[in-house]
């Protein structure tokens, strides 16, 4: 049987996301057109190469099955007419691959050193990584990673396992408190999750969207780990000692990401708000998240992360990811988005517009 | 192919025409027996001037699917998942008289306006 490379497995993946993605959000029946979708795009390559079906197969293929967006729009089910020359796997692949993680790792220089002194540290400790992990003593709803892993505070100093498990429970709490505060908040703003900030020194919320109002106390932005070594927040405004990364629109994919980089890294510039809609008439445009959308969409909404733990904390490195349903996972670093290298550094790349 | 006028968007135009014709058609190849669901989206990407993005057609059978004028059903397959085939449920035969009935009519009020136009050039 005729295998497929794991590009191109990936790319298929987030590409029939993309289209049960905003079939969901136009109230179509996402499942029945990605598994017909799946097996016509499997009759093409098959039809198309008898050896492994690699990624230039595949954008060739999909090339004639259309964009995500045009699959799933209710308006244009039909392409326009074109004179041009069908398009080479080269020129396709220009076009809508997704770009390689080196174009998107934009960090900079401080976030490099800090995370090449973490990952120093660690090596020269050799760490050794036991199973420590205790499903048990999170909360529901928690997804417990493939890792068994040590927590290290910003020194590399490794937590010892009993407080390692109590931070780490803690840290998921938190989020779940961050949750249910996000949750009241839209419950006040036309069920949207609050702006991204634009004073803000990394992707954030302003945290006066939800403290004093919403949540009990400002520390709740902070995990424990990140507290032990002096990284307490501040009232009413927003530093880098913040524990996480806040996505405020639709980011579900890598490509999705790094345009929503793009794209706050364009409002710090302009100085102007992001706006509810990026990128409307593109193929990927993102949207503004709500708590509609989980009511309406349960699968979707378990897809959207909204919180992002920042992953130099856990050996091996990993976090913890809060998602719209409000289900907190955690996720080995380069697991699966948005746990990536190149997303979490372009993210981070952000920092330090204040 | 006529190159489009500057006055009129004619790129969107041939869109409008033909997204209701692609229900037309569906309708009308189903009606001579169900259909594998990939040989049904082949033929109606090699459908004349109709230009499917192939993508763009299971939205369409799902929401066909949904409102009763399809229905499927599952048939294994000896080399690989079982297929989906699509037929027309009764509903779906009636509408598509329907639509056949205002197709007629229609082309056959819209060439009695283009023969008499081409009376007068």
């Amino acid at each position: 049987m005729t295998g497929w490379t794991n590009e191109a497995t990936e790319y298929l993946d987030g590409y029939l996301t993309q289209v049960a993605v905003l079939a969901k959000l136009q109230g179509d029946d996402a499942d029945d057109i990605v598994n017909g979708l799946r097996d016509h795009i499997d009759h093409e390559v098959h039809a198309a190469t008898d050896g492994t079906i690699g990624i230039d197969t595949l954008l060739v293929v999909l090339e004639t099955i259309g964009a995500p967006s045009d699959v799933a729009s209710m308006d244009a089910p039909i392409r326009y007419e074109t004179t041009s020359p069908p398009k080479t796997p080269a020129e396709i692949g220009r076009d809508v691959r997704p770009k390689s993680k080196s174009s998107v790792a934009l960090m900079g220089c401080g976030g490099i050193m800090v995370i090449a002194v973490i990952f120093s540290v660690l090596g020269l400790m050799g760490v050794v990584i036991t199973n420590i992990v205790d499903p048990e003593a999170f909360s529901n709803n928690v997804i417990v990673g493939k890792s068994s892993y040590e927590t290290f505070n910003a020194h590399g100093q490794a937590l010892n396992p009993s407080n390692n498990i109590e931070y780490r429970a803690e840290c998921a709490a938190r989020l779940k408190k961050i949750y249910d505060g996000l949750v009241l908040y839209a419950a006040a703003h036309d069920g949207l999750l609050p702006p991204m900030s634009m004073k803000t020194s990394q992707p954030m919320f302003d945290i006066k969207a939800l403290y004093p109002k919403y949540i009990e106390s400002e520390s709740t932005l902070t995990c424990p780990v990140d507290e032990i070594v002096g990284k307490k927040s501040r009232d009413g405004d927003i530093h880098q000692d913040q524990s996480f990364l806040y996505l405020s629109h639709g980011v579900y994919y890598e490509p999705v990401g790094e345009k929503f980089i793009n794209a706050y890294t364009e409002a710090f510039r302009s100085t102007q708000p992001l706006p509810d809609m990026i990128d409307e008439k593109s193929n990927d445009p993102l949207f503004r998240l709500g708590t509609t959308m989980i009511k309406d969409s349960p699968e979707v909404g378990a897809m959207m992360p909204i919180l992002i733990e920042e992953y130099g904390k856990h050996q091996p490195p990993g976090g913890h990811v809060l998602f719209l349903d409000g289900h907190v996972e955690y996720i080995d670093l380069d697991e699966k988005f948005p746990m990536t290298t190149s997303f979490i550094q372009g993210l981070n790349s952000i920092k330090g517009k204040e | 192919m006529d190159t489009p006028s500057k006055s009129m968007d004619f790129g969107n135009w041939t869109t409008q025409v033909r997204k209701g014709l692609l229900e037309l058609c569906i309708v009308n190849l189903l009606a001579k027996g169900e259909l594998y669901g990939y040989d049904l989206v082949k033929q109606l990407a090699g459908v004349r001037g109709l230009v499917v993005t192939e993508g763009t057609i299971y939205p369409l059978l799902s929401r066909l699917r949904k409102s009763g004028i399809l229905k499927t059903r599952l048939v294994e397959s000896s080399s690989g998942p079982a297929r989906k085939y699509y037929s027309l449920t009764r509903e779906g035969y009636q509408d598509r008289e329907r639509l056949n009935g205002y197709w007629n009519e229609l082309s056959l009020g819209v060439s009695e306006i283009l023969d008499n136009q081409g009376d007068q050039s």
